[in-house]
């Protein structure tokens, strides 16, 4: 019983001469260990980045480019028209049609 | 009939040859300018000025005078342009350099480290005990690589500018102090 006493006493004095040791560096503010217990929560996460390029681009206004996407757009507006009045022949608005004499496309 | 024969296989072996996909061996060091992105003669640019920056300023001397060979470990470029640029391809020519000097020490990070550790924690059950290599070794970092990408557009109609900003940090992990701050600007003009 003696024996396991005076060990216990030994760790506890050797535990606390490490503690001691790793936080008696010169001027170190005390509440250090809040901070140490913070991020070695989330090191993993933190790091996990590291030795990469973030991408966090953004998209820069170019007029050929936005040219183009008008060229573009407009053509598929075209095409799909075209399409619905394919598809649908009463597609033609009436007005494009309409005259006094002729009335035809009704429904 | 022979001549029309030999007008059709000269057409025929021509729009062979226009549509054939030609590929040229060039220098990398003589890449040209194509559409005016940021491209092989950038990251070059960039990792030489980086290079002469760095290990020729008075951070270098001043810590190897007081404490021995800086340990640099790299951490996160953010790319802030709006170009896709990867940061590898002049950081890798850094760390070369680096290690071609001897003047400054670097150390793994990110995911090899991962797997350097990964690594030693299959040794601890698979290696023989000799070659067995053991954990809570690691060389400890004294400064730490970060950096950013920024990028400037102006543009109207046809013509377009561009200017890229490239800094790089390099920050005392103790004592949150930065050391050293390198940048390299390229601007470009772009005619359409």
């Amino acid at each position: 019983m003696r024996k396991l006493f005076i060990s216990l006493l030994f760790l506890l004095c050797a535990q606390l001469l490490m503690a001691q040791d790793v936080s008696s560096a010169d001027n170190q503010n005390p509440n250090y260990k809040v901070s140490l217990v913070k991020y070695q929560t989330t090191q993993e996460n933190l790091s996990g980045n590291m030795n990469t390029t973030v991408q966090n681009t953004y998209k820069a206004y170019d007029w050929t480019e936005a040219k183009e996407a008008q060229k573009k757009d407009r053509i598929a507006r075209r095409q799909e028209r075209a399409l619905a009045r394919i598809n649908n022949r009463s597609y033609f608005p009436d007005y494009l049609f309409w005259s006094p004499n002729c009335i035809y496309n009704r429904y | 009939m022979k001549r029309l024969n030999l007008i059709v296989v000269i057409f025929i072996s021509l729009t062979i040859l226009s549509c054939s996909h030609q590929v040229t061996r060039i220098e990398p060091t003589a890449t040209p300018d194509i559409n005016g992105s940021w491209n092989n003669t950038d990251s070059r640019m960039t990792a030489e000025a980086m290079i002469m920056q760095c290990l020729g300023e008075a951070w270098l001397s001043n810590y190897s005078a007081s404490k021995g060979k800086p340990v640099v470990i790299v951490g996160v470029v953010t790319n802030k342009s709006h170009e896709h640029i990867e940061a590898e391809t002049f950081i890798k020519d850094m760390e070369r350099a680096f290690i071609n000097t001897t003047k400054v020490g670097l150390v793994q990070s990110g995911k090899k480290r991962e797997e350097l550790r990964a690594e030693k924690a299959d040794q601890q059950s698979n290696a023989t005990i000799s070659s067995m290599k053991k954990f809570g070794l690691e060389n400890g970092a004294d400064f730490i690589l970060q950096g950013s990408i920024n990028s400037i557009v102006d543009a109207y109609k046809r013509k377009k500018t561009v200017t890229y900003q490239i800094n790089l940090e390099l920050t005392n992990i103790e004592t949150n102090e930065v050391v050293w701050i390198g940048e390299k600007k390229i601007s470009k003009m772009v005619k359409n």
